[in-house]
């Protein structure tokens, strides 16, 4: 399969008080890839996703299927750019279900295709049985989930292959969720060609999941590539200060640090 | 000495309208059982019927009182929520506040005339009394005896009491040539009076021009400490500053509103007008709707206290 | 879990539920706005009071009262609780928007500032103008001083990363004590007719009720129920988070300020026209939102409605239960609606509201 470009910055930089906090340059992200953004708290990570998914106004630009992503439509832009709230505070009692109907928002879609459509969603993400159940009372991982469900059905009628931003997706939930998690969005990468940027901590998800990552550090990429090449212990070390010990399962392609 | 009219109860001179609302609220009971008589015992106007001052409507204090004293009571089917005079009116039905009437509420009682003052309001009021062809009496609450003089006429002319109305209007200059005289007595023309409303005993409020309060220094034949416009809050300092011959206190308990004056504010005791005894209490609510009878009254009493006071 | 793809249990029940409790509102009006035509401290016949109206809109003579007593009905009345009507449910759905812009349910028109700027012009119109003018200065002065407020209040909470929803609410309570300040200034200076005019206007009164300001407020009710209804998923959307809903494509900044605008009209023509009324916009939406949930598709239309019938009822409370003399409005809303909200706030404690 031949793949498609979906995000390429050729260049960008991001001021805050007049202070660079963060300054970037070719980044790519491809149909069917899920690359990580990591490195130390501080580095830069959120200020990139932020940049992308159109929260702040950024120096440079950035180019969204060939178009700078500044010049899309607001609708035709939700169809295909996706963002997966860290944790989402809803003080008002929406419905589980009520939730995922906002991922309606820039479709148009009849009634009983938008309802099939939330099912659907709300299956695949493992959350249908919690449709009616407020969603202030749902468990981190519920909400996730709940959450995740809004933006894959906010993305369901892109006619090109979306993009998803995942703001560390993994960080309310138990082991378990995690890798359900992961495993849902990495099916969504080979199954469905989307193209996936995640805000991870846990370097051995990133190694067993990802295709690439990104290494920020004080605001600028220290290292990109593939994660089993660029997550040595040493490039740790560099990085976090912490040496870890490497391990090789028994899987041919996945490492282990500890 | 006749007494112009008896004693009003007590009442506050500036009523708050939460207090108004609370007050309508309790006379609510009675109200009610009184709206039912007052609207069985009378089925309709009689628009035939050569007195067209059968059933009165008084939206004011003064209003109520002048009525009263014209010797109409039996006239009146409701009064306002400032009329408290003479005993047995305040069983009447109460319409209210004369600012904030209800249209359909006076129009309930099937008045034949409702006489009140430059205030009643809002306006819809006005034009529903007009659209029912009802007659409406606004007098100018008085701020003079001249005022008031001309109040008892113009009712006692409307109401077809000219004889009431002039001896009215008799005791009225009586009271008057007698103030007249106590003020020369008292060589009041030189002395300067602080007139305080006692609302709450921390605050010292002032009347100043244009107030009830001024009308009843000149009432007095004196002069007023303040110069400002309307009623203000002074400190006790400035008060002593102010350097009255007179301190008058208008309460709705006059019989502890000079000592509660004093409690409050010790430092008045140090004030020439205290150490000539010259601190005297008033009732308030005879000053509610500018002069009254009773405020007249009250002005006598006042100045006569105060002749007995200064002769040894 | 049903596997018949036709039930969906999300959307289905909360629909059957919805039309229920609109039937329940709509008949509860009806039969509201008849006891307000037949009932007043004026004991008039009740079919000869309804029989008024209709010989009214459609030229009969059905009805036997007097010509003045017609004109109780269909001068003193009927205006009013259309007025009441039409306010109720403008302050209902501003109060509705309003909740869901600050993303906070105890938001109240009154918070961003359109009751206390328009209190200030009031007391302008009241404390400095002449008295001769006060018909059309003092519901004049409110409008305005309710827009600017609301407009300054938004301006200060603006920034270059947009608006945020703490600064607007403490940039709300600071303008507020300003505004208050300036109120005790003015009616520190007033004589005792004005402040007893100031105190009253305050309370809030729908005696007022004339065709200029039913007129006006009709108007008003149209576009902001038409206006809001159109933005009814984009408040859905705005309750996920001002960023959330950037990412689902609303215009989050133009949103905000278009709502803000529309929320300070509408308070700004009641306000005008009736005084200070409160508790409308705070109970009314979180009455329908507890029973029928947040969804603003459904919450706005049953607020309006929800709206008009609690000041229809207060009003009719007000002007009866102490005839013939009648209570501010204001002070009935407040009286039901404090403690009634308090109640439902103790109720639904620990339900993770």
């Amino acid at each position: 399969m031949m793949k498609q470009t979906i995000l390429t910055i050729p260049s960008l930089k991001c001021l805050a008080k007049n202070k660079t906090i963060l300054s970037v340059s070719d980044i790519t992200i491809k149909t069917g890839e899920l690359s990580a953004i990591i490195g130390p708290n501080g580095a830069g990570k959120s200020t990139l996703l932020k940049a992308v998914s159109g929260d702040t106004r950024p120096e440079g630009q950035i180019f969204f299927h060939g178009r700078d992503l500044k010049t899309w439509p607001a609708y035709e832009r939700a169809r295909h750019l996706g963002v997966l709230p860290q944790s989402s505070a809803i003080s008002f009692p929406f419905s589980a279900h009520e939730v995922v109907a906002l991922g309606l928002t820039p479709l148009s879609l009849s009634a009983r295709e938008a309802a099939r459509s939330i099912k659907a969603h709300m299956e695949d993400t493992g959350c249908w049985q919690l449709s009616e159940k407020p969603y202030p009372m749902l468990s981190g991982g519920e909400k996730q989930r709940v959450q995740l469900a809004r933006v894959l059905l906010q993305l369901s009628q892109a006619q090109e292959p979306p993009l998803l931003l995942l703001d560390e997706p993994t960080s309310a939930q138990d082991l378990g969720q995690q890798h359900s998690i992961l495993k849902l969005v990495k099916a969504l990468c080979d199954d469905r060609g989307y193209g996936v940027m995640a805000i991870l901590h846990d370097l051995n998800q990133v190694l067993r999941y990802c295709d690439y990552c990104y290494v920020l550090g004080d605001g600028t990429i220290q290292l990109k590539g593939n994660p089993s090449e660029c997550l040595s212990p040493s490039n740790v070390e560099a990085i976090w200060g912490y040496r870890p010990d490497l391990f090789f399962t028994t899987a041919p392609s996945t490492a282990a640090l500890i | 000495m006749k007494p112009i009219s008896k004693r009003l109860s007590i009442q506050q001179p500036a009523v708050s309208l939460i207090r108004g609302a609370l007050l309508c609220a309790l006379c609510m009971t009675a109200n009610a059982e009184q709206l039912g008589h007052v609207t069985t015992s009378k089925s309709y106007a009689t628009p035939n019927s050569k007195v067209s001052t059968e059933r009165i409507i008084s939206t004011d204090s003064f209003v109520t009182e002048l009525v009263t004293a014209l010797g109409q009571q039996e006239r009146l089917v409701a009064i306002d929520v400032t009329s408290r005079q003479p005993p047995g009116v305040d069983t009447l039905p109460n319409i209210g506040y004369h600012r904030n009437l209800s249209a359909e509420g006076l129009l309930s009682l099937r008045p034949t005339l409702v006489i009140g003052s430059e205030h009643i309001g809002p306006p819809n009021v006005v034009k529903a009394l007009a659209a029912a062809n009802i007659p409406l009496i606004r007098l100018p609450s008085a701020q003079s005896i001249v005022q008031l003089e001309s109040n008892i006429n113009t009712l006692a002319l409307e109401l077809a009491q000219p004889n009431e109305g002039s001896e009215l209007v008799q005791n009225l200059h009586a009271a008057q040539q007698k103030l007249d005289a106590l003020s020369l007595s008292l060589s009041f023309k030189k002395k300067r009076v602080a007139f305080l409303l006692s609302m709450s005993p921390d605050k010292l409020r002032l009347a100043g021009l244009g107030t009830s309060g001024q009308a009843f220094i000149q009432l007095l034949g004196a002069t007023n400490v303040a110069n400002f416009e309307n009623y203000q809050n002074v400190s006790a300092e400035s008060l002593l500053a102010m350097q009255a011959d007179i301190i008058l206190v208008a309460g709705r308990s006059p019989s502890t509103a000079v000592e509660s004056l004093l409690s409050a504010h010790p430092v008045i005791a140090f004030s020439a007008a205290a150490k000539s005894k010259a601190i005297l209490s008033l009732d308030g609510s005879s000053l509610v709707a500018g002069l009254s009878l009773v405020a007249v009254e009250e002005a006598l009493r006042i100045l006569q206290k105060l002749s007995i006071n200064t002769s040894p | 879990m049903s596997t018949l793809s036709s039930t969906n249990p999300g959307a289905v029940a909360p629909l059957s539920r919805h039309h229920l409790i609109s039937a329940l509102l709509v008949a509860l009006l009806v039969l509201s706005v008849g006891f307000s035509l037949v009932l007043g401290p004026m004991n008039l016949p009740s079919v000869d009071g309804m029989l008024a109206v209709a010989d009214n809109l459609l030229g009969t003579q059905f009805s036997e009262l007097r010509d003045y007593e017609k004109a109780i009905v269909l001068e003193l009345r009927l205006p009013r609780l259309l007025l009441a009507m039409m306010v109720g449910a403008i302050l209902a759905q501003c109060g509705a928007v309003m909740q869901g812009l600050f993303r906070n349910p105890l938001a109240d028109p009154g918070i961003v500032g359109v009751s206390s700027g328009a209190a200030v012009g009031a007391v302008i119109a009241i404390g400095l103008l002449p008295a001769a003018l006060s018909g059309w200065s003092i519901p004049a002065f409110a409008f305005a001083g309710g827009l600017l407020t609301t407009l300054l209040v938004y301006g200060l909470a603006r920034s270059p990363q947009g608006t945020s929803v703490l600064m607007l609410l403490l940039a709300g309570v600071a303008i507020s004590a300003f505004a208050g300040a300036l109120i005790g200034f003015i009616s520190y200076f007033a004589d005792d007719q004005k402040l007893r005019a100031l105190s009253l206007w305050q309370m809030g009164s729908l005696a007022g009720a004339s065709s200029a300001n039913l007129g006006l407020c009709f108007i008003t009710l149209l576009i902001l129920v038409w206006a809001f209804q159109r933005q009814a998923g984009a408040l859905n959307a705005l309750l996920l988070g001002e960023s959330e809903a950037r990412h689902l494509g609303i215009n989050v900044e133009s949103l905000k300020l278009k709502l803000i605008v529309l929320t300070a009209v509408g308070v700004g023509v009641c306000v005008a026209s009736s005084g200070i009324i409160g508790f409308v916009g705070l109970v009314v939406p979180h009455l329908i939102r507890m029973s029928l949930g947040p969804n603003h598709t459904t919450l706005l239309p049953l607020s309006a409605l929800c709206g008009a019938l609690l000041l229809l009822v207060s009003d009719l409370i007000a002007r009866t239960i102490v005839q013939p003399a009648e209570l501010p409005v204001g002070l009935i809303t407040a009286l039901l609606g404090a403690p009634f909200f308090l109640a439902l706030l103790l109720q639904q404690r620990g339900k993770g509201l």
